[in-house]
Order: C-alpha cells, then structure tokens, then sequence
C-alpha cells in the first residue's frame, strides 16, 4: 500500500525557489520522493538549489513573475504538475503615513497578482492534473498586525481570501488550493526585516512565540502534507504556523 | 538634499511636532516622541523621500539629525 505522506511520481513547481522557504520546499519535496520543478529570478541561486537537490529529475527555469512575457514563456515549458508552491514574496515596512502608490502596487504586484495569474495560465494551458494540490505561501501577517505591515499584511490576506474561492472553482477537478500562514521564519526575509527593526526588537518580538521563530523547515514540511495525499480532504484552509503565537 | 528640508521631513516623520519645532542640531533620540516606530518613519521617509536604505544601525550611530543628514549624503552619491 502506498504511504500517501510521500509525493512519489509528483512533479510540483515552486516559485521562489531560489531562496527561503521556496528553497527548503524543493529540498523537502525531493528528499519525499516528488520532482521539483524550480522557478525565481536568481539563475545563480537557482541552480544552487537544484544542485542540493537528490535525485536528478528535477529542473530549473529562472523568471521574473511580474513580467507578462516572462509568466508566458515559463507556463509553455511546464510539465504536467500534480501541484505548486506559490513562494515567492516581498516584505517592506511601509508605516501608513509613508506609504506611496508605487510602493504599494509593487508588493502586490509580486505577492498577489504574480501567484493568481500564475495560476489563472497555468489552468488555462491545462498543465495542472486532475487531483492537483495548489499552494500558497501567505503569512500570519495576513491575520494579525505588527506597525508598518499595512500593505504586506494586505496581500498576504488578499491570498487567503481568493485562495477559498479558487478551492471551491476547482473542487469539481479533485484540485485542492490552500495557504500556509507562517509567523516569524528565519529566513533572507526575516534577516532583511531585522535591519529595520533592529536585533534587539527581534529577540524582543521572539520571546512572544511559546515555541521561539520557526525555520524554513517547519513551513515546508507541512508543504509536503499539503501536497500529498494525506491531506486529500483538506481544501480552501490556511494553515497557520506560528510556534504558539496566535493561540495567546 | 538639502539640510533645511530635510528637518521638515524629519518633522514630519516624528507624530506630535510641530512644523519648525526642530533644527539641524537637535538630538533627536532625546525627544519626548521618540520610539521604534518612530524609527521605523524615519526609515520609511528616508526611503521614500530620498530613494536611500536606512538601516537601523545606521540610524543609530547618529546623535542629531545634522548627523543623519551627513551620513545620508554620503550614502546618495
């Protein structure tokens, strides 16, 4: 009987592969016996990532999401995917007095718009399989506030809120779509937020978490789950990953 | 850049001052509305204002503004 934790015969994309969680996403898929196919802006990076990568049937294709002709060309390469994993994101601290339409259409630009229409040619190219898990990677910011995050806490819940409805559209295929809410991970992300807010906020900020900061580990191992079929009867949900933050 | 518009930003930046309340000298980490948020304005109209990172430890290392408006200069070239 097979385990259905394993992703054995699964090709799944992961954007933002290049760094953070996407990357640990490709290594926890790999490690589970899934085929990754990677995608970031990074070509470096990117093939870094592979190269850490067991196995060999895994394949790489650097583009920048946010250009129309960049999203197109990659869709065209895809294999058939059995799911994806919508990471790549953008952080800024923008408190409300100086946030600028520029700024504002930039983070979600890269954080919303990227990943739904990603989805929406994906679909359309029917490059998505019958019983395909979609994920999304958004953030516990999406839920609760910290000062400055008012634009990034938008997009993040901008995900959620369209995620659901993705889920019962795409129900009738056997697709599943769900986000993964992450608190504090340690990541490039988290390393650039801390020289903005300084290290001792941060270590001020992280006796607040029951369980300490997360490591990209924790968000992509429970990435494998929602991409395998063990969690087949989990639809439209988020997730939420936080060391304990929001039960207080 | 120029240090006069500048402290009207810096002003700006900080809740509850009133517009020609602060000068080139004045140590801003000793004003009764200084905070982490406070910080975290300064950073973001640096950003905004100027098209210039700040990072807080930069920040840090000035005691006035004058000192702030040194350091940014020599950040923009």
């Amino acid at each position: 009987m097979n385990n259905p934790f394993e992703l054995t015969g699964r090709t799944i994309l992961v954007t933002g592969a290049s760094s953070g969680i996407g990357r640990q996403c490709c290594l926890a898929i790999a490690a589970n016996g899934g085929t990754v196919v990677a995608t970031g802006r990074s070509r470096e990076r990117l093939s870094e990532t592979l190269r850490s990568l067991p196995g060999d049937s895994h394949a790489g294709f650097p583009a920048d999401l946010t250009r129309a002709e960049e999203l197109d060309k990659l869709v065209q390469q895809m294999p058939q995917l059995d799911g994806i994993v919508h990471a790549a994101g953008v952080q800024k601290y923008l408190p409300l007095k100086f946030i600028s339409g520029q700024a504002l259409r930039e983070m979600l630009l890269v954080n919303y718009e990227a990943p739904v229409l990603l989805t929406q040619s994906l679909l359309k190219h029917k490059a998505l399989r019958s019983g395909a898990s979609i994920l999304f990677i958004s953030s516990l910011a999406g839920l609760t506030a910290v000062c400055g995050n008012a634009i990034y806490s938008g997009t993040k819940a901008a995900l959620m809120a369209s995620a659901r409805v993705m889920a019962l559209e795409l129900a009738p295929q056997r697709m599943r779509v769900n986000c993964i809410a992450p608190g504090m991970v340690r990541t490039p992300m988290a390393q650039q937020m801390a020289t903005v807010v300084s290290a001792e906020q941060m270590a001020a900020h992280e006796k607040l978490y029951p369980l300490g900061f997360g490591r990209p580990e924790d968000v992509a191992n429970v990435g494998v789950f929602l991409l395998s079929d063990a969690s087949r009867w989990i639809t439209g949900q988020t997730l939420i990953i936080d060391g304990g933050f929001s039960c207080q | 850049m120029n240090i006069d518009d500048f402290v009207r930003h810096f002003e700006g930046a900080v809740d509850d001052v009133a517009a020609g309340s602060l000068n080139p000298q004045t140590r801003f980490r000793d004003l009764s509305q200084w905070s982490s948020l406070v910080a975290l304005n300064i950073i973001a109209m640096v950003d905004t204002e100027y098209g210039v990172e700040l990072s807080v430890e930069e920040l840090r290392k000035c005691q006035s503004i004058e000192e702030l408006f040194q350091l940014l200069s020599g950040k923009k070239k």
